[in-house]
This record gives structure tokens, sequence and C-alpha cells, in this order.
């Protein structure tokens, strides 16, 4: 906690917030970008490998849906790829309680009360995996923050997270150990 | 209480902390891709004529032989329909090398081949008789090489008949049976003559099944079929005399002859059963059980000895 002056008031003061909806989703957009340049990059030539080449959208369908061992082959790497999205959330979010994205905006993860730990971090990014339910999320997810008083995704209530904003009184944010639940 | 210098390494150890995450991850997903393309196939995408192999015996589905070689009608019949609804194919070669098989078995990929919208040719290699030509017969046009073996159009099915051996050896079969002509075909006893002339008789009509599909499938007078649809294997080149082949030749042939009728760059794509991890295991184990027992298994899976009848083009 901040240091207390002599009538007992501390010298700064701040609580945690729903974090708003536009600073989420460009947090977001940021580490799918940092996703792309870095963990996705050496997936690159695989995709090219396997996806049909030029060709309408119709045609690439077509060409896909005909072809059983193209489809297992994309489910394979699209299933590697949706997991290590999910370890990049999942791994930074637990050590860290934030992602470069979210950190950049000043966005942090807290769980309801306890400690987070890595099953609820990797909870919170189940959306990404292509497996029936957890794609789902993916609709439920967004329409659940858009409704919902806190701004909370579907994946945060049942994993008993929060995404949260500090709002501090003074300029410097505390980056305590005593504020990671 | 934190000091300043503290408060500041915290405040950098995010950063560190993050980029040792990403760096990891990006270190393991290098791995993860490089060995992901063993398991994945990409080279379809990149050829525009679908390459279909037939090779070996052709057999019913769930019907078993101790050759490695056999030529599954339901791999077969699923790679055409793969490739009759591939836009990126614009014809399908099916690569035979085969002495035949399942009458049933044949007749299915024939009409599968048939049902095919796009520009088909067969081309065969070694062989490509009986059942296997009956495939071949469905197909555009036909190349084979002047020393391929083909035609062969007939139907045989035999089996082994112990009856000598058991009264060799004094022994007894209770033949216990309702309907007259169910114990039909038994290897414990000989052949009536009623039944035989029975078992002929279909062996004909399945003859002149296989005549009638070659004759409607070559544009040929049927009669013509049915004089050379003695049996009888045919080289090539004799074989292109009779109006079996259209073209003698190998795969430069075939290549040849689609860029000149559909006026493209021919890029085969072979389509091929895909091994999966198990599979390469069971091949394994199962050509090293096949070694130690190659000359007791050749014995018994020779299908000429075959106890159980089966009806064979």
């Amino acid at each position: 906690m901040a240091k207390k002056k002599w009538l007992g008031l501390p010298e700064q003061s701040f609580y945690a917030g729903p974090a708003g909806f536009v600073k989420r989703f460009l947090a977001f957009i940021i580490d799918l970008s940092i996703i792309n340049l870095t963990v996705l990059f050496p997936f690159r030539r695989i995709i090219g490998n396997i996806m049909p080449g030029a060709g309408t959208f119709q045609e690439s369908l077509a060409r896909i849906l005909s072809n059983e061992g193209l489809q297992g082959s994309i489910l394979i790497v699209s299933t590697a790829i949706s997991v290590f999205v999910l370890l990049y959330f999942a791994v930074l979010e637990f050590k860290l309680q934030t992602t470069p994205g979210k950190y950049f905006f000043r966005l942090f993860v807290a769980s309801d009360g306890k400690k987070l730990t890595f099953m609820q971090a990797a909870g919170r990014s189940m959306f990404f995996l292509p497996i029936f339910p957890f794609f789902l999320l993916g609709i439920a997810d967004p329409l659940m923050m858009i409704f919902h008083k806190g701004n909370r995704r579907l994946s945060e209530i049942l994993t008993k997270t929060r995404t949260v904003e500090y709002y501090a009184y003074s300029q410097s944010m505390p980056m305590d150990s005593n504020l990671r639940q | 209480m934190k000091t300043d210098k503290t408060a500041k390494q915290e405040e950098r150890s995010p950063w560190r902390t993050m980029l040792w995450v990403i760096a990891v991850l990006t270190v393991i997903a290098w791995l993860v891709s490089g060995s992901l393309s063993f398991f994945t196939d990409d080279s379809r995408e990149n050829g525009n004529v679908a390459l279909i192999p037939v090779k070996g015996v052709i057999l019913g589905d769930g019907q078993m032989l101790f050759e490695q070689d056999i030529a599954s009608p339901s791999e077969i019949i699923g790679f055409l329909e793969d490739a009759a609804q591939d836009p990126g194919i614009e014809a399908i070669v099916l690569e035979i090398n085969s002495p035949g098989g399942s009458a049933v078995a044949s007749e299915e990929i024939a009409n599968a081949v048939k049902a095919v919208n796009k520009t088909t040719i067969a081309w065969i290699r070694d062989s490509g008789t009986s059942g296997a030509y009956w495939i071949a017969s469905a197909a555009d046009t036909i190349v084979a090489s002047s020393m391929s073996i083909t035609g062969s159009i007939g139907v045989t099915a035999s089996y082994l008949q112990f009856s000598g051996l058991l009264k060799d050896y004094n022994i007894t079969y209770e033949q216990l049976y309702a309907g007259k002509f169910k114990e039909i075909g038994s290897p414990f006893r000989p052949l009536g003559i009623e039944e035989r002339r029975m078992f002929e008789e279909q062996l004909r009509e399945l003859h002149q099944e296989f005549i009638r599909a070659i004759a409607e499938n070559r544009k040929m007078p049927a009669d013509d079929v049915e004089k050379i649809a003695t049996g009888m294997f045919f080289l090539g080149k004799k074989a292109k005399e009779l109006g079996l082949v259209d073209v003698i030749g190998g795969k430069g042939e075939v290549r040849q002859i689609l860029e000149q009728k559909l006026n493209i760059t021919v890029a085969f794509v072979p389509y091929e059963h895909d091994a999966s991890f198990f599979d390469i295991l069971s091949r394994l184990a199962s050509s090293q059980s096949f070694s130690v027992g190659r000359g007791i298994g050749k014995s018994l899976a020779d299908t000429r000895m075959s106890q159980k009848l089966e009806i064979r083009t």
C-alpha cells in the first residue's frame, strides 16, 4: 500500500475499475500484432504450403471442402496456432497480470478475491481454440462485453476474472506486488 | 519499504519478462511448425492433374490378403470424388499396375471413373488385366507400354477341394444343411454335376456382364469383344491392334495428350494414402512378421489355392 502521512491519509489514491471497451479493443489489436510478428511468424511457410493458391474465395473453399487431407492439415495447423496464441495470453497474464497491449494502456487482469491462477488465465483465452464448444465463446464473449455493465466477457465471468484499469489520483502508477491479488 | 531503485527495477521487469516469454514461445513455435510439415499435406494445391494409383489386387473392403499391395475401392473412389470436386484439378490419370481382383470392386471403381465429369486417362504400367482392365476401359483414353500386359477378359472362381485327402485319412465329413444348394462350394466334398453347371452358368453371366461393360466403355461391338474375351492376356502392342488400348507410351505420352487436349501445362498431383504414425508403425511390424513367415504365408495366400470360393475377373 502507498505510504501514509501522519494523518493516516495515503500519499497516492487509486482504485481498480472496469477497463473501457475501446482501450481493451486497442490493447487486443496490439497483442495480436505482436503475436503475428513473433509467435506466428514461423507458421507462415506452412500456411502458404497448405492453403490453396490464387483463385476466388468460392474456388478456395470448394478446394478445401473437396479435400479431406487439406481439411485435416488446416485443422492441425490452426489448432497449433491457437494453442500458441492461448499460451501467449495465459502465460503473460499469469506471470504479470498483463500483456504488452494491455500494459500499453495500463490494463491489468485481476481475479475475484484470490490470486490469479494459470488455469484462470488460460480459461480467459479458450475462445482461441478451434474446437467445439470453445470457439463459440468467440461470439459470446464480445456480445456479453457490449451488454454487461462492467464490460466483462463471458470467459471472464466463467473464470472469475476481470480486466481492470487503475484510476489513480496521482501521476505515478504503482507496480506493487500488493496490487496483484 | 521500497526504494526508488527497487521501484524502477520492478517497473522495468515486466518488459523483460514479456520479452522472455515471447522469445521462448517463438522458439517453440519454430520447432513445432517445422515438425508439423511432416503431418500436413501440402502437395495437392500445386498440381492440376490428379494421379490416382490402382496398384495391387483389387479387393472389396473387408477382404484380406497377405499381399501388401491391395487396391481398395473405397480409397480409390474417395480419391476420384475428391479430384472431381476439386476445381483446381482439370484431369485425372489412373496409374494402373494390377492383375485384377474382385468383380464387384472393379465394377464399382469403373462406374466411379465414368461418373467423373473430367478428362480421364488410364495409364497401364506393367499389368492392367482383368478387373484392372475393366477399370481402365472406363477412362476416356488408355495408354500402355508396348510390353504392358493387359486384357485377360474373363472370370475365374477356383478353390481347393479336400475330399480326397479326407478319404485318405479316413476322415468323415458330416453334412448338415437345409436348402438344396446351401453346401455348394464346400471344400470337403466333390462338386456335384448340377452344382458345377450352376456355378459355370453364373460365371458365364458374369463374363457376359464383363464383355458388355468393355464393349460399352470402348465403343466396340459386343461380338468383337467376345471374340477376344477368352481370358487371354495381350501385350500392349497387340492390345492396340485389337482396340483395347489407344496409345502406346508412358507418362510422357499421357502428359502430351492432356496438354494437347486441354491446352494446359500439366502438373501431376499424386493422390496417396496418408499414412499416420500408427500406420507406419504397424507397417514396420507387419513387414517384419511377413519376412519371418514369408514362405508359409505365400503358399497359404496363393489365391488359386484359397479354400474360400471367390469369383475374380
